[in-house]
């Protein structure tokens, strides 16, 4: 039957809840592409954690360390000599020594991928034999530089160290900066930034064959070679099409390199012809005017940030839960105590695990220690007497320092007419490094966050003071020695925060931290704690 | 499982959410790429690029508006990517009625055919009378979305639809001569 009808009504109800079974074989596609995201991101994964086992490692050798200590200091106790032990010494070399073992064969592995490398690259023909000389060149002298680091005793870290600096990803960017010269310069230049690249691969390659010691390192550095082979290759090609479009499509090129690191992941792997059309069509889809998105995209990259980097500074108070505790000599346990105030300072770092939680680790610089008042220090010639925990200094072997109970108790008045009330300080400093979660209570969106934090922090002693001060003057009686090279604290506290803009935020965090093992003896029944309004300026990346 | 766990997931690279995702919403979306492409084969792209789309940028999707609706625009940005750079038709000034009014029998007018026409526009004129009249979009938005004018998104649409008109009616008119050829048997 024939209705009379606007245009526009008939197509709108016609179609409107239309659906229509796309073909099998969409699908497919969309998951083969996806696929190959995937196995992209298998690499930045890879390094993140290596991160972490950085880390991990640090505190487990920091462990080891500490329990060799415990073991020797059962012995040094005797010769009260802390410093130049001999067996000391040895407990710390032998790991090393193990170390540098362990990344010899490491390097030999190096050398063994480097030949299997070189050689299926002598196979593939689409290289230049020019090329396959260069290739083999740097390598060669990189396997050098890497027996050189085993040789010397540190070179476990530094080889950590390298792990962090040299991600694929910051090669990858170093490349692209390559392709903007190289529109300007000739090929040789071009061979040499190649060569960079392969340069600083091949140095992620013996990190990673150093640390692959607990798990299958024939499978971590096939990942690898076959990563940087493909690498390489979708360089070449990427750098052949940026010579033969870069006269008509400056401008397109410039965009493509703005949006580099996306478009040659993608691109590895891929034919020459691939690699030429894929920049274009993700360029292509980055220009589209998808004004919405762009804005959901600023809003919610702020979650896709998982770093974070601080500076902290906190005032801290140090004191003891147990009053009577009295670490340098028992005769001071009814002396008034007084903690000391200090500042604490340093980094922190963060990593986002999810909306919930973040794990925080950093370095900073802490001084505490305390007072005993109400003692008497008396110029004496005498041994006795001495405080039990001092190492005395040389310089100070003529002062007698007593508590005035103990000075009523044990020696006449009449010993004590030229004695001086004054007060004794101990004081000492660690080097702090925490890890701890942080676990976000409020909405990650909102402007003030309120965080529970609880962790461990690994404090290594580098200072250690006792002195005397009185209102006429103040000297320098020793060390402690008594006192733990590392020790531990648990930490618990608030943290609020206030986010300025995406990137920057500032935090206040009221911590308490219980410190254990401080002494290598009981301390005397010192418990200290520390509490201390940790504040910080934070960077988001 | 909730949708927006499920969008979570997708957000993960979990591959069965994101299949289910698809199975959800790729019957809808076929369909707005066939209204937006030339042919089958054509949608059949759009939709696998605009999911590529989506999968990748699932993470930035923000749960206040509706999760449809924005891969729609995603879909028809993937759609209208293709011709954006193609500007082939020239502005014409011509005073055509806004609304035209047509007359159907619509038991015989099937879906396909309508789709077919559809498709059979020229791409511009496409794509305008897809945003407008299907998709509710306004000219203003329509002008910024293809970088042309709006005059040019009006007269467009009116053209669009006078190409539309002309093709429906001589479909009413081969309905008539072969309801009148079958009862001539």
């Amino acid at each position: 039957m024939k209705t009379t009808k606007n245009i526009d009504r008939l197509f709108q109800e016609k179609l409107k809840d239309l659906e229509v079974s796309p073909p099998a074989s969409v699908w497919r596609g969309i998951e083969s592409n996806l696929h190959q995201k995937n196995s992209k991101r298998v690499l930045p994964l890879w390094f993140r954690m290596s991160g972490a086992a950085a880390i991990l490692l640090l505190l487990t050798l920091g462990g080891i360390n500490y329990f060799d200590k415990i073991s020797n200091d059962i012995i040094i106790t005797d010769t009260n000599d802390i410093e130049n032990t001999p067996i000391n010494e040895n407990g710390i070399l032998n790991p090393a020594i193990n170390d540098s073992n362990k990344s010899n064969s490491a390097v030999t592995e190096v050398n063994q991928n480097n030949n299997a490398a070189s050689e299926t690259l002598k196979v593939d023909n689409t290289q230049t034999r020019k090329q396959i000389q260069f290739n083999a060149a740097p390598k060669n002298s990189i396997v050098n530089e890497v027996t050189t680091f085993s040789n010397s005793k540190n070179d476990l870290e530094k080889l950590s160290g390298t792990s962090l600096s040299t991600k694929p990803t910051v090669a990858l960017i170093d490349k692209n900066k390559s392709n903007n010269t190289k529109s300007i310069s000739s090929k040789e230049k071009l061979t040499q930034e190649f060569l960079k690249f392969n340069k600083t691969e091949e140095n992620s390659n013996s990190e990673i064959a150093s640390e692959s010691t607990n798990s299958d390192p024939f499978l971590n550095n096939s990942i690898l070679n076959s990563d940087s082979k493909g690498n390489t290759q979708s360089i070449f090609n990427t750098n052949k099409n940026v010579i033969t479009q870069s006269k008509e499509e400056n401008f397109e090129e410039k965009h493509s390199v703005e949006n580099n690191l996306d478009a040659i992941q993608k691109t590895v792997l891929k034919t020459e012809e691939e690699v030429a059309f894929v920049p274009n069509k993700y360029d292509d889809l980055l220009n589209s005017d998808m004004s919405e998105d762009i804005k959901e995209e600023e809003e919610e990259e702020e979650s896709t940030k998982k770093w974070s980097i601080a500076s902290s500074i906190a005032p801290i108070y140090y004191n003891t839960f147990n009053t009577k505790g009295s670490p340098l000599d028992l005769q001071f346990k009814d002396s008034p105590k007084t903690g000391s105030k200090s500042v604490a300072y340093g980094v922190k770092i963060g990593y986002r695990l999810n909306d919930k939680l973040t794990l925080q680790s950093g370095v900073s610089k802490i001084d505490v220690g305390y007072k005993i008042g109400n003692v008497f220090i008396n110029p004496t010639s005498q041994l006795e007497g001495r405080l039990t925990n001092v190492n005395y200094t040389n310089t100070a072997t003529i002062l007698n320092v007593n508590a005035k109970s103990f000075i009523d108790d044990v020696f006449l008045e009449t010993n004590s007419n030229n004695a001086l009330t004054g007060e004794l300080n101990q004081s000492f400093g660690y080097i702090e490094i925490p890890l701890e979660l942080k676990y976000t209570l409020t909405n990650t969106s909102k402007k003030l966050g309120v965080n529970l934090i609880g962790g461990l922090s690994t404090l290594l002693l580098n200072k250690n003071e006792v002195f005397v001060s009185t209102s006429e003057f103040s000297s320098n009686l020793g060390e402690a020695n008594n006192l733990n090279k590392v020790n531990f604290s648990g930490n618990i506290g608030f943290d609020i925060d206030y986010k300025i803009n995406k990137k920057i935020y500032i935090n206040v965090a009221p911590m308490l931290k219980i410190h254990t093992k401080t002494f290598s003896n009981s301390g005397n029944n010192f418990e200290p704690y520390l509490f201390g309004v940790y504040t910080g300026i934070n960077y988001r990346f | 499982m909730g949708l927006k766990k499920l969008i979570e997931k997708c957000a993960n690279n979990d591959r069965k959410a994101q299949a289910e995702v698809y199975q959800l919403f790729s019957g809808k979306l076929f369909a707005l790429c066939l209204k937006y492409s030339k042919n089958y084969v054509e949608a059949q792209d759009n939709l696998q690029d605009g999911f590529i789309t989506i999968f990748n940028k699932i993470g930035q999707y923000n749960s206040k508006g509706s999760f449809e609706g924005w891969m729609k625009r995603i879909v028809i940005n993937t759609a209208l990517q293709k011709y954006r750079s193609k500007n082939i038709l020239s502005l014409v000034t011509e005073e055509i009625p806004d609304e035209i009014i047509i007359e159907v029998d619509e038991d015989t007018v099937s879906l396909d055919f309508l789709l077919g026409i559809i498709q059979e526009l020229p791409d511009r004129y496409r794509m305008v009378f897809n945003l407008y009249v299907l998709d509710g979009y306004s000219h203003k938005e329509i002008s910024t979305k293809l970088s042309i004018t709006e005059g040019t998104s009006k007269s467009n649409l009116s053209r669009g639809r006078l190409i539309l008109k002309e093709k429906l009616k001589k479909n009413q008119f081969d309905q008539q001569e072969i309801i009148a050829l079958k009862m001539q048997n």
